[in-house]
């Protein structure tokens, strides 16, 4: 994750993926899956991996007959559903997902079930400790969380601004201001609507889910990535830098929207355990000092069932590991034919990272992007404080279905070329005039594909991308511009493609 | 003394059964998502209140014609809806509405809207992009468009929505609303929302 191998990180989480509902990992394995592939830039198959997710998300009560399992046993018996702000975040992520594919008015509604799950915690947390209610409604009314998601209620704007629904758009800004004053100019800059690209930026790995205490039964969070105030430089075009504040840290939200229901079970079997195990072994000493098998056995079985109590009182430490630490929102107005984007945190130069031939977005509604930084918070011996090479590179060194340099379309990477696009009539055109492959058909070209088992449309790949053949794998679906992955694949040179197939031309 | 073990050991099967909630599909947990026979429903009545309509009782075969380019489902609900559903809800409106009756009765045909039709004509599906003149004389004089809007109640127990879906056919030239349509239910579940 630290040097931004996406690819390899989702390719093993797809292999072991389970597809029964019944699996206790169903749920977290599409969130982790999801998020990887939304991060290195395939938008379309990140929004069918997570709508299974959603699906699951929107059902309640779905460990209604495992809570005695989960006492008895352990926590860990249950489906994992997340925590309340992982729930929150992965229905984030779904609506980035969509916005990457400019579906705005589903974006809108995944973010309303974000919001809606924070709101119930607020509601439930004031019920418990008596606390005042809700705030006041907000201008037109349609704000009626209280939660202080601010990347939640951000984003909710931004897609009701694309859906040119004003007053909504405008409730969810207020809002925003309301709790985080600091994110004042961005919010100005939003409203103003002159932005055709949203980049939410994301560093850094989640908190740590841990339990600590006597027989691990106290949930901790500890943070893996230090929070800290670092703004996000960007310039485009080489033009005057700008500074973004960070919009979301995990780490807080961790401390504020988990729901540790089982806080009291796992510390009374811890207790009762302990108890039970010390008074069971002292009940067997004495039964054996005194010859008397019933005291021997009954100490036995004591100390046993308070091991096994002790054993089930630790927390489950499943968690979305994938989550970032920190996020950042950048509203950009791309006019250029292609344009040059440079990130980077402040204070941290390995998240250095150049994002080469961007295209402007189609007129309309903006389109957004998600983008993960790479770096780890610490320098070692195995880890550089520089960015990889291919990150800072600039270029493009392979023609691909969105940046088409006529120095490179000659010939298909396959064939010793440097294209990677997908094999169409006016690909191959481009190769005949470049006065290659002048015999072939579009069947033959496709056919030369196909022998080496690659394949180029996501229905071909069951609705998920798997690894490009320019690191190895089969596939040729392209990341989208603004990535992670498009950067990785295309700003490198990579070793030449070795054939598998023989008897081909 | 065998059959005793089997007994007992099929009763601890079941203790064990029960504590570990075995069988227990997410699939099968209430939720208040829109379902296929929502969908079903919901396209039997809007086509049915569409045939029965004044707009389209008043017209004959030699009627002006009208082409009606199909918009796909705006969903301003909070449950989200794939592309795929959102088109499919129109077109089995379509379907249902008996296209080519339409056309030899009413002189009315449904048509794409421009958006899909470009996507269409760039469309690498059957390998081949389709001509620039494909669809060039569709030449819609109304559009069909849909918005999907929802009323949510929910705790940490209950949640209920109440999804109305509006349809409206409206005159390109004038901006008339010709005819609209409106469907309406609501769906309730229990259960620990972070459970």
């Amino acid at each position: 994750m630290a040097q931004g191998e996406y690819s390899k990180v989702r390719t093993r989480i797809a292999g072991h993926i389970s597809d029964a509902p019944t699996n206790k990992r169903y749920l977290l394995d599409r969130v982790r899956l999801g998020v990887i592939t939304l991060a290195d830039g395939y938008p379309r198959s990140a929004q069918l991996i997570f709508q299974q997710a959603y699906d699951a998300l929107r059902r309640r009560g779905i460990n209604r007959d495992r809570t005695l399992g989960a006492i008895a046993i352990n926590e860990d018996t249950k489906i994992w559903k997340g925590e309340p702000f992982e729930q929150a975040l992965t229905m984030t992520y779904y609506a980035m997902a969509l916005g990457s594919l400019r579906s705005w008015d589903n974006a809108r509604a995944a973010l309303q079930n974000a919001l809606f799950f924070l709101r119930d915690l607020d509601r439930y947390a004031s019920s418990k400790a008596k606390a005042p209610k809700d705030k006041a409604l907000s201008d037109h009314g349609f704000v009626t969380s209280s939660s202080k998601f601010a990347l939640g209620y951000l984003l909710c704007a931004i897609a009701n601004q694309q859906l040119a629904r004003s007053e909504e758009a405008s409730d969810y800004y207020d809002r925003v201001l309301e709790i985080r004053p600091a994110l004042g100019p961005l919010v100005k800059t939003l409203r103003r609507g002159k932005y055709n690209m949203v980049l939410v930026v994301s560093w850094g790995l989640a908190p740590k889910k841990s339990g600590a205490g006597p027989d691990g039964a106290r949930l901790k969070w500890i943070p893996w990535f230090p929070s800290d105030v670092a703004r996000l430089k960007v310039s485009v075009n080489h033009l005057p830098s700008r500074y973004f504040p960070q919009v979301l840290d995990v780490n807080r939200m961790s401390r504020h929207y988990s729901w540790d229901n089982f806080k009291e079970i796992r510390r009374v079997k811890s207790l009762l355990g302990t108890g039970l195990l010390y008074g069971g072994v002292a009940t067997a000493a004495s039964g054996w000092s005194n010859d008397s098998d019933k005291v021997f056995w009954a100490g036995t079985a004591a100390a046993a069932t308070g091991l096994l109590l002790k054993m089930g009182a630790h927390v489950d430490e499943r968690y979305v590991d994938l989550f970032p630490q920190r996020v950042y929102v950048v509203p950009l107005q791309l006019t250029q034919k292609t344009s040059t984007i440079t990130l980077k945190i402040e204070g941290k130069p390995v998240t250095r990272l150049i994002l080469p031939a961007v295209p402007p977005p189609p007129k309309g509604q903006a389109v957004l992007r998600c983008l993960r930084l790479i770096g780890a918070p610490f320098r070692s011996r195995r880890r550089s404080n520089s960015p990889p090479v291919w990150a800072v590179s600039g270029k493009v060194f392979y023609s691909n279905p969105y940046t088409q340099n006529p120095e490179k379309i000659k010939l298909p990477y396959i064939l010793g070329g440097q294209d990677v696009s997908k094999p169409t009539e006016k690909t191959l055109a481009d190769y005949q005039q470049a006065g290659n492959l002048n015999h072939f058909t579009l069947a033959q070209l496709r056919g030369l594909y196909r022998a080496e088992k690659i394949t180029w449309t996501i229905e071909d790949q069951n609705g998920y991308d798997g690894r490009h053949i320019l690191e190895g794998g089969k596939s040729l679906v392209a990341p989208v511009p603004a990535s992670v992955g498009f950067v990785r694949l295309y700003a490198q040179h990579h070793l030449p493609y070795h054939r598998q197939s023989t008897g081909t031309q | 003394m065998k059959k005793g073990i089997g007994n007992k050991a099929a009763a601890w099967a079941l203790v064990f059964c029960g504590l570990s909630g075995c069988a227990t599909a997410i699939t099968q947990r209430p939720t208040t998502r829109m379902t296929a026979g929502d969908f079903s429903d919901m396209v039997a009545q809007m086509a049915n209140d569409l045939l029965n309509s004044s707009a389209l009782n008043r017209r004959r075969p030699n009627s002006p014609p009208w082409v009606i380019a199909v918009q796909k489902v705006t969903n301003l609900s909070s449950d989200v809806m794939t592309a795929g559903e959102q088109w499919s809800i129109m077109a089995r409106i379509v379907d249902a509405v008996s296209i080519q009756r339409l056309d030899a009765l009413k002189n009315i045909r449904f048509v794409l809207p421009a958006k899909q039709l470009a996507t269409l004509r760039n469309s690498s599906a059957t390998g081949e992009a389709l001509p620039p003149s494909f669809g060039n004389q569709r030449a819609p004089t109304h559009v069909m468009t849909a918005v999907f809007r929802s009323l949510t109640r929910a705790d940490s127990m209950h949640r209920t929505d109440v999804y109305v879906l509006f349809f409206k056919i409206i005159n390109l030239r004038t901006g008339q609303e010709v005819w609209q349509g409106r469907f309406e239910y609501k769906r309730a579940a229990t259960g620990q929302v972070w459970d």
